[in-house]
């Protein structure tokens, strides 16, 4: 078991790695030159002299190998390089934004995973029933919503209209905790209505896998009470393939976020790496996306270590 | 709609009723929509993505550098060049004369004396420097400190302009000591925290030189990229100011009685050419462009029916050569334009208008062109990158023609300079345009003091602009400010001072 | 478990429904334009936010463009975007899977790795470089989200390919020699276009989101070019202007993703069996019905069942699987009930431990359990009976242990369940039980999972755990059905140890004669739901009444009836209707020993290494086919017996080379099989044909039988159109089957009839040797019967010579000229027929003769005790060299492996045991 877990480890390293130097040769082919960029915020001529010295100040003029021999050099150290726009450590700047997704992101799962677990349960056990249909017909429409519509409509209604909730943002946790609840709440909820179908469909799935196997009916044949069949011999199977959906989907929102976070004004990962985009700030881009690449990579050695600590027979 | 009595099966909707009743109560009972009044709360409409002194770093970069670092001079609530470190100055001519406030402390404690006027110029006039105004400063010659509260500045010719630069934020006065790692200014107020993305907190400098001011003692500074949710933000009251209104929503701020717009026309739309290329190195086809274009529609369609049409040369609304010469140039004459593109050989060309998505001003501009054109005759497709890649395509002369946001850097027509000028390649400019006789008249211009033969300079550009059309002019827009009712001493500016409103803020109060 | 696959086909469901929706949908998309033929994009700035009129039925936006045609416009958009980026990265996507799956190596190696990095690639971040780099467009947007979906799709089709690839119908044709296009078109890609489907769909509501997210950023589509996620751009920020503006799009949008995902979820059901059933299931909403009928007579009996009926309620309406079943078990007594699969043998099981399906089963009847009648009882009561008075035990035990509970925690809680005891105590029970269920080292092994056991240890545990209660009847389905036949023969010794230990009844539900006669005090034979015969076993036995008996009886294979046999004998053919049975008459001798032998295997050697891990090398390697040598003649059948895992399907797959043997010789009519290269393979595949177990798998279930039949023919280009439709019919014929069935596909046949189509396959290139891999061991004993008789028919006419692969000693013992006895890896004992069964050598030999039970309750008991333990393993460390082998020829002419250095047979008696 610990070979295997140094050995995806050290194959996840290698994917995060492969996957930031595929970005950084992608970068070089992006139009865009990162001085005349940082420059000429919001459009505004910048002086020529300024450019020429910006372009030498950020190492742009060297050559293109030599840049990347330079980043995998950082990437060794641990140095992710420093921000062109405001010479910051892209370290720093990712360990103010990474908190917050991180935060999105876990609220997200524990709403959707405490309302579609139950849920895909109760439906399974009721296949074909009233419960059963409207849950799964429930589950298709929410699977239909795009999320920027729901955060559209969400900030429309609640905000705008009923002035129950500010209009997004975010307040750190030590400023204003109930305002933070609330700031982070809304992005996760507009989340968890596809995320809690996605859970549901795939609890209930295999759940309903689980109930046809033979160990289920050798539980009830020994005559344990229905509970005790449904906690240790239903779900405790069914939670692996659902940890795998939920680890994948997890990872997606990880890079994926950015359309809730613009919806609601939530200064995300997601949303400062289309920023960095926009501002052509290569470093900032290579961190993040090696950040992000990483954590999913990580994201999903996590799984597959939970998948063998639920399944024993992946673990020996 | 009747009123339907709800049955007693429908209990499971009267709870829900009643929950959603008490939601808002819950929610209003909380401190989640709490008002501080102590602190006054400006929407930005972007994160400042650095706050170096000297750069421009956009309109929420001078929203913030503003509270921050204070120069020789600024603006009042009028738009006039008013003393800020220098309480007074003497011209004449070359030579400028500037007399610091004796009480102008930077944060650190320090005294702000003329070491540190003529650092600060340096700084940004030094070989390697990527400041904004480096090239502009080039025609300071020398700056001689006189005493530690008396500062000379010698030019190299007379340049009217010269205050008017001066009084924007790129050209702050730092601390010598201080140094630029770590720049210290003698600003209104100091940053006591920021919040990476989201805010910035300030609290008001003790020993700023303006004596009660600033009038609030906090303020926080937010971040909302997307306009509709700056707007949704001022409305739900989560902030008392906000910049960039979209212009969708200023009438429902007009009409909201608890909320107030300042509104005042900004920059301006034009479209630029590659007049290397065919069928725009022929300025009868970009004349004729220039009318077959229905200025009113774009003001209607992309800024909502604010703003005017721009029908002369891109230059403020009160510019001191804004008049009938310079103002209109081009009208709209859709069969005039037919019949000119006909004679050029043009109608029935392909041609590709180059905008930008990232802007829903750019993008909706471009759309309405693309229609009127294609009723003049041409074929027009648009070509809509993000921003970035907008510009570096602008900068290296990859589009036809193109939308561009313009406006010069202070309310001065030496600004034209930039826009039809000759000179580096730049997304700014028509790619590839240059006027021997216009740059010889821009020069005069921007050297000549008098007042009325500086007029009739810019006159005669005018007739150049209307024959050989180096740009095409499309609008002037408004920008906005959106105001809580209770919100006084705040004074939107106009035209390219626009960006620089946030010199008043130091005179807001709540109530 | 029944084995029969549901082909129920539904009427006009969800699948149709929603398709029907989305082809509507499609059709708007296509034709509303041009009914509907506004330009969508010219302006009447004039106009903007008109609200709707005759000629703008829903109304202008900012523009004063007409709404309805962006609408539909954008409809056009969303769905075009959609389905070429399904349809792109479908087809890069599976080609790339496929390749992967199916060669293997380099291109498994590409297709995962490449996926990975892919798949860890944010996916907006991707879509934002690529516009950013080409500038937004419907092209750009295409090409960057059919790159985003290539790895899904790759995935599932590499996925599935393996699985597929596994089948025997894909061995089966490289057995023909085709070639590995053929294989791929003819058998891959249509056996895994469900799941692609299922996933081409997914993408597609997938794409048809994040093309309208991408829109709603302003990175997708380009104006004018309508789009809904543009249009909900734009309309968001003038809701108070025009509030409907951001109803309309959304409302398309959400309306046709759910569309998409409604069909998505019914292509799933169509395609994965399980959810179709549960599906199917879930359709009848009936609660589980349970009526009594008051037992006609009292009885004195432990269990009494009176008129069982009991009922599935399927679509077509209700099925009875028990018909009217009555009978009685005496304390202490087993009752075996016998019967094939259908014959409602285990749904009466069930029925009596009320674990049938819920919701779609209806039961009637009495059942009483020391006269307390059951039925009555609610489901909360009768809880506390299951595992406490009545227990059970299951047929597979390699799935009715739960995977993830170490076996002690499973026997604890059968215990806790009936008995207010601690956790320690019920521990200690749990041990104990463990012991008398003689499971070595059960302190130990309580605390592992039931991967770490082998399959006669997990039926060990789940007697233990039947046990727990202290039942007065144990319910045995089929528990050792699925076992080895040495591993049975231990696991029957111990249920009959522990009855007469507890004095506990037995109901032992069973299909083999050979258990029945071992076991049994009284039988009950069933036949279509129905009870037809019940009696003491002797009496069965000896004097079957009901015709179903007798010819269930007669087609019995019995050890040692061919005593005294000179050549291999049909089965007797049975007349159905009245059980009497023909005796077959005697062969002629078909062997052709003047020849040369069809077939020659020299030193066969394959070995498995089993896979590293990292820093450490391998743990060892499978040695399944050791030094394995033998001939065949021309109408001879050659038996290569021995029990799971002692290499004897290795050695046939390596005869044929579909897998490539690591050292030896084979030769087939004086040919080179093992050197021969990939063109003269296929010339040699020709005469050598392999039948496999699974009837099941050994069929394309995507080709029709026909088709399935005719493709050696087509391949080797032996026939072509109308001929070849005559070579099919001829052959079906041939095997007993008429000649039209050439149109049915797989699912429409019985498994008998299907094995009989796979023998067809097999002679279409009328081989010289065929390869029958278990062919027959997954039949019912009527019909293996009849197609044993098939193959030794086909021998005598066609001098066909076979290699039987079996583990049934009763019909090897009935078809071999020669026997060959296989022991991990290596053939312990060869020699003729007779020889091997009448004069065992091997003590392996003898211990698999005795292990087998003879189907006649007169002989019980004789057979000697089969030791305890597990078959060991084959695994052998990778620098193991196995011992020089000595071999002798014993006295009835067959070669014995000798033995005595071994330690393992150390000790066995060289003296031959009389059966």
């Amino acid at each position: 078991m610990l070979s295997y877990t140094i050995r995806r480890c050290v194959v996840a390293l290698l994917l995060a790695v492969s996957v930031a130097s595929l970005v950084f040769f992608a970068l070089y082919l992006v139009p865009g030159d990162p001085a005349t960029m940082l420059l000429s915020v919001g459009g505004v001529e910048p002086p020529a002299a300024a450019v020429q010295a910006l372009t030498e100040e950020l190492g742009l003029d060297r050559p293109v190998l030599v840049q990347y021999l330079d980043f995998l050099g950082g990437l060794v150290t641990g140095n992710l390089g420093q921000s062109f726009a405001n010479g910051d450590t892209v370290w720093s700047m990712i360990a103010v934004r990474l908190p917050r997704t991180l935060e999105l992101i876990a609220l997200a799962t524990a709403i959707s995973l405490a309302v579609g677990v139950p849920a895909g349960l109760a439906a399974a056990l009721r296949q074909g029933r009233t419960v059963d249909r409207l849950f799964s017909f429930t589950a298709s429409v929410q699977m239909s919503l795009p999320v920027f519509v729901v955060g559209t409509a969400m900030v429309y209604i609640f905000a705008q209209r009923l002035g129950w909730v500010p209009a997004g943002g975010y307040v750190p946790l030590a400023q204003d905790p109930a305002r933070h609840l609330v700031l982070v709440l809304m992005p996760a909820l507009a989340i968890s209505v596809g995320f809690s179908a996605i859970v549901f469909r795939m609890s209930r799935a295999t759940v309903a896998s689980v109930l046809t196997k033979d160990w289920v009916r050798t539980a009830r044949a020994k005559g344990l009470a229905e509970g005790r069949v449904r906690r240790w011999h239903i779900l405790r199977n069914a939670l692996g393939p659902v940890a795998t959906v939920v680890g994948l989907e997890m990872g997606g929102l990880l890079g994926g976020s950015v359309l809730v976070e613009y919806v609601f004004n939530y200064p995300g990962l997601s949303g400062f790496l289309v920023t960095a985009i926009e501002n052509r700030d290569y470093p900032q881009i290579r961190g993040t996306v090696l950040v992000i690449a990483f954590l999913f990579i990580l994201l999903n050695l996590l799984v597959d270590l939970l998948y063998m600590l639920l399944d024993p027979r992946v673990r020996d | 709609m009747r009123n339907r009595v709800i049955g007693p099966k429908s209990i499971p909707a009267r709870v829900a009723a009643a929950a959603m009743l008490a939601l808002p109560a819950l929610a209003a009972s909380g401190p989640v929509i709490a008002q501080d009044n102590a602190v006054l709360r400006f929407g930005l409409s972007a994160y400042p993505p650095g706050l170096d002194p000297f750069r421009h770093e956009g309109a929420a970069g001078h929203d913030v550098k503003l509270q921050i670092f204070r120069g020789l001079l600024g603006l009042n609530g009028s738009g006039e060049i008013v003393g800020e470190l220098a309480e007074s100055w003497e011209e004449n001519g070359t030579e400028y004369v500037f007399h610091l406030r004796q009480n102008a402390t930077f944060h650190n404690g320090e005294a702000v004396t003329g070491e540190d006027v003529k650092w600060s110029l340096e700084q940004i006039r030094a070989e390697g420097s990527t400041a904004y105004f480096k090239d502009e400063l080039q025609v300071i010659t020398e700056v001689e400190v006189i005493d530690d509260s008396t500062v000379r500045i010698k030019l190299d010719a007379p340049t009217p302009a010269f205050l008017k630069l001066l009084a924007t934020p790129y050209v702050p006065i730092l601390s010598r000591e201080a140094g630029l790692e770590d720049p210290v200014g003698a600003g209104p107020y100091r940053i006591t925290a920021t919040e990476e993305g989201v805010a910035i907190e300030f609290e008001a400098f003790d020993d700023y030189y303006k004596e009660g001011y600033p009038k609030t003692e906090r303020m926080r500074m937010i971040a909302y990229r997307d306009e509709n949710l700056r707007v949704a933000a001022l409305e739900a009251g989560d902030v008392d100011i906000i910049e960039y209104v979209p212009w969708q929503s200023m009438a429902k701020i007009e009409d909201d009685p608890d909320l107030t717009l300042q509104e005042t026309t900004g920059p301006n739309m034009v479209l630029n050419f590659n007049v290397e290329q065919p069928p725009f190195d022929d300025a009868r086809v970009r004349r004729a462009v220039c009318n077959a274009i229905n200025r009113k529609d774009i003001v209607d369609a992309a800024f909502y029916g604010r703003g005017a049409p721009l029908e002369g040369l891109p230059l403020d609304e009160n510019s001191e050569v804004a008049d009938d010469k310079t103002q209109t140039l081009f009208g709209f004459d859709m069969e005039g334009a037919s019949a000119a593109l006909k004679d050029s050989g043009a109608t029935g060309q392909e041609v590709t208008l180059l905008s930008s998505s990232t802007y829903s001003m750019h993008q909706d501009t471009a759309l309405v062109i693309q229609q009127y054109l294609i009723n003049a005759g041409l074929q027009v497709t648009l070509d809509l990158p993000e921003w970035g890649a907008r510009v570096a395509q602008g900068n290296e002369g990859q589009y036809q023609f193109a939308v561009n946001g313009s406006g010069t850097v202070v309310n001065d027509p030496d600004g034209l300079t930039a826009m039809i000028g000759s000179g580096t390649p730049s997304y700014k400019r028509s790619y590839g345009y240059s006027n021997e006789e216009l740059d010889a008249l821009l020069k005069k211009g921007r050297h000549e003091l008098d007042p009325e033969a500086r007029a009739a300079v810019y006159d005669e550009i005018a007739q150049i602009v209307a024959e050989d059309v180096p740009l095409c002019p499309l609008t002037r827009r408004t920008q906005g400010f959106g105001l809580r009712q209770g919100v006084e001493g705040f004074h939107a500016l106009v035209g390219s001072a626009s960006g620089y409103s946030a010199f008043g803020l130091e005179a807001v109060t709540l109530d | 478990m029944d084995k029969t696959r549901s082909t129920q086909r539904r009427g006009p469901g969800a699948l149709e429904l929603n398709l029907g929706l989305l082809v509507a949908l499609i059709g708007i998309a296509v034709l509303g334009p041009m009914v509907w033929r506004l330009d969508p994009t010219a302006m009447s700035i004039a106009e903007r936010y008109a609200a709707p009129s005759s000629a703008h039925p829903l109304g202008q936006d900012n523009f004063g463009r007409d709404v309805l045609s962006r609408l539909l416009y954008g409809a056009r958009t969303s769905l075009s975007i959609a389905f070429a980026t399904a349809l792109i990265a479908a087809t890069l996507g599976t080609a790339a899977g496929i390749a992967g799956g199916y060669f293997g190596r380099f291109w498994e190696f590409a297709t995962l790795r490449v996926s990975d990095v892919l798949l860890a690639f944010p996916p907006i971040l991707m879509a934002l470089l690529v516009v950013a780099l080409f500038g937004p467009s419907v092209a750009t947007l295409v090409i960057c989200l059919s790159i985003l979906y290539v790895p899904n799709f790759a995935r599932v089709a590499y996925g599935e390919t393996l699985s597929v690839r596994r089948h025997e119908y894909v061995d089966a044709q490289r057995a023909f020699g085709a070639r590995a296009p053929r294989i791929l078109a003819r058998s891959i890609l249509p056996n895994i276009a469900g799941p692609v489907l299922v996933q081409f769909s997914l993408t597609a509501s997938h794409a048809i989101i994040v093309e309208a997210g991408l829109s709603f950023l302003g990175l997708g589509v380009v104006p004018p070019t309508p789009s809904w996620g543009l249009m909900i751009r734009a309309a968001r920020a003038q809701v108070e202007v025009n509030p409907m503006g951001i109803v309309w799009p959304s409302l398309c949008l959400v309306l046709t993703v759910f569309v998409v995902n409604r069909l998505c979820d019914a292509l799933q059901a169509r395609f994965n069996p399980r959810s179709a059933n549960a599906a199917r299931a879930s359709r009848q909403s009936v609660s589980e019905e349970v009526v009594y009928r008051a037992p006609e007579a009292a009885s004195d009996a432990l269990l009494s069942v009176s008129d069982l009926r009991t009922e599935f309620l399927t679509e077509a309406g209700p099925v009875e699987a028990v018909s009217g079943v009555s009978l009685d078990v005496r304390r202490g007594e087993t009752l075996a009930i016998v019967g094939e699969s259908g014959s409602g043998k285990s749904v009466t099981a069930l029925s009596l431990m009320r674990l049938n399906e819920r919701g779609t089963t209806r039961m009637s009847g009495s059942v009483t359990l020391d006269g307390r009648e059951l039925m009555t009882l609610s489901d909360e009561a009768f809880r506390d009976i299951r595992g406490n008075d009545i227990a059970m035990i299951f047929q597979e035990p390699m799935t009715s242990l739960n995977p993830v509970l170490t076996v002690g925690t499973q026997i604890v809680e059968a215990i806790q369940a009936h008995r207010d005891v601690t956790r320690a105590e019920a521990r200690a029970e749990a041990l104990r039980l463990l012991d008398r269920v003689r499971i070595p080292d059960s302190a130990t092994r309580i605390d592992q999972f039931p991967h770490n056991f082998s399959g006669g240890m997990r039926q060990r545990v789940m007697i233990a755990m039947a046990l727990a209660g202290r039942p007065k009847l144990l319910i045995a389905d089929e528990p050792t059905t699925a076992l080895d036949v040495t591993v049975q023969a231990q696991i029957l010794e111990l249920l009959k140890e522990l009855q007469r230990e507890d004095g506990m009844a037995v109901v032992f539900i069973t299909h083999d004669m050979g258990v029945v006669a071992e076991l049994a005090d009284t039988v009950a034979v069933m036949y279509r739901g129905k009870l037809v015969e019940t009696g003491a076993s002797e009496t069965i036995f000896a004097a079957p009444e009901h015709p179903y008996t007798r010819a269930l009886l007669a087609s019995v294979p019995r050890i040692g009836a061919m005593a005294g046999q000179a050549h291999p004998l049909r089965f007797p053919e049975v007349d159905r209707a009245t059980g009497i049975a023909r005796q077959a008459p005697e062969r002629r001798d078909t062997v052709r020993r003047d020849a040369d032998p069809v077939l020659r295997v020299q030193g066969l050697v394959k070995r498995f290494e089993l896979p590293g891990r990292l820093l450490s090398p391998s743990p060892g390697r499978v040695h399944a086919s050791e030094n394995v040598s033998f001939d065949i003649h021309a109408g001879e059948t050659l038996s290569l017996v021995g029990e799971s895992g002692c290499g004897k399907s290795t050695t046939g797959r390596a005869i044929l080379r579909l897998t490539d043997p690591d050292a030896g010789e084979v030769q087939l009519a004086g040919r080179d099989v093992t050197g021969a290269d990939p063109k003269q393979l296929r010339a040699l595949r020709r005469e050598m044909q392999m039948i496999f177990q699974d009837p099941f798998a050994s069929l394309n279930p995507t080709q029709r039988v026909g088709a399935s039949i005719a493709e050696p023919l087509l391949i080797h280009d032996r026939a072509r159109g109308a001929e070849a439709r005559k070579r099919v019919e001829d052959l079906l014929v041939r095997v007993g089957l008429s000649p039209e069935m050439a149109d049915r596909f797989p699912h429409e046949f019985s498994g008998g009839q299907r094995q009989r189509i796979c023998i067809a396959r097999a002679l279409a290139l009328e081989p010289k040797v065929i390869v029958a891999d278990e062919a027959v061991s997954a039949l019912d004993v009527s019909v293996k019967a009849e197609v044993v008789n098939l193959l030794m028919e086909l021998q005598e006419t066609m001098g066909l010579a076979y290699l039987f692969i079996s583990h049934d000693m009763a019909v090897v013992e009935r078809v071999s000229h020669r026997v060959a006895v296989m022991y991990l890896g290596e053939i312990v004992e060869i020699g003729p027929r007779e020889a091997v069964f009448g004069d065992p050598q091997h003590p392996y030999t003898k211990r698999l003769l005795q292990a087998v039970p003879v189907a006649d309750p007169s002989r019980r008991g004789q057979r000697r005790s089969v030791p305890a333990g597990d078959l060991r393993s084959p695994v052998r460390p990778t620098d193991y060299v196995g011992p020089r082998r000595e071999w002798r020829r014993a006295d009835a002419g067959q070669l014995v492996m000798s033995w005595e250095e071994d330690p393992e047979w150390a000790g066995s008696s060289t003296l031959s045991v009389p059966s």
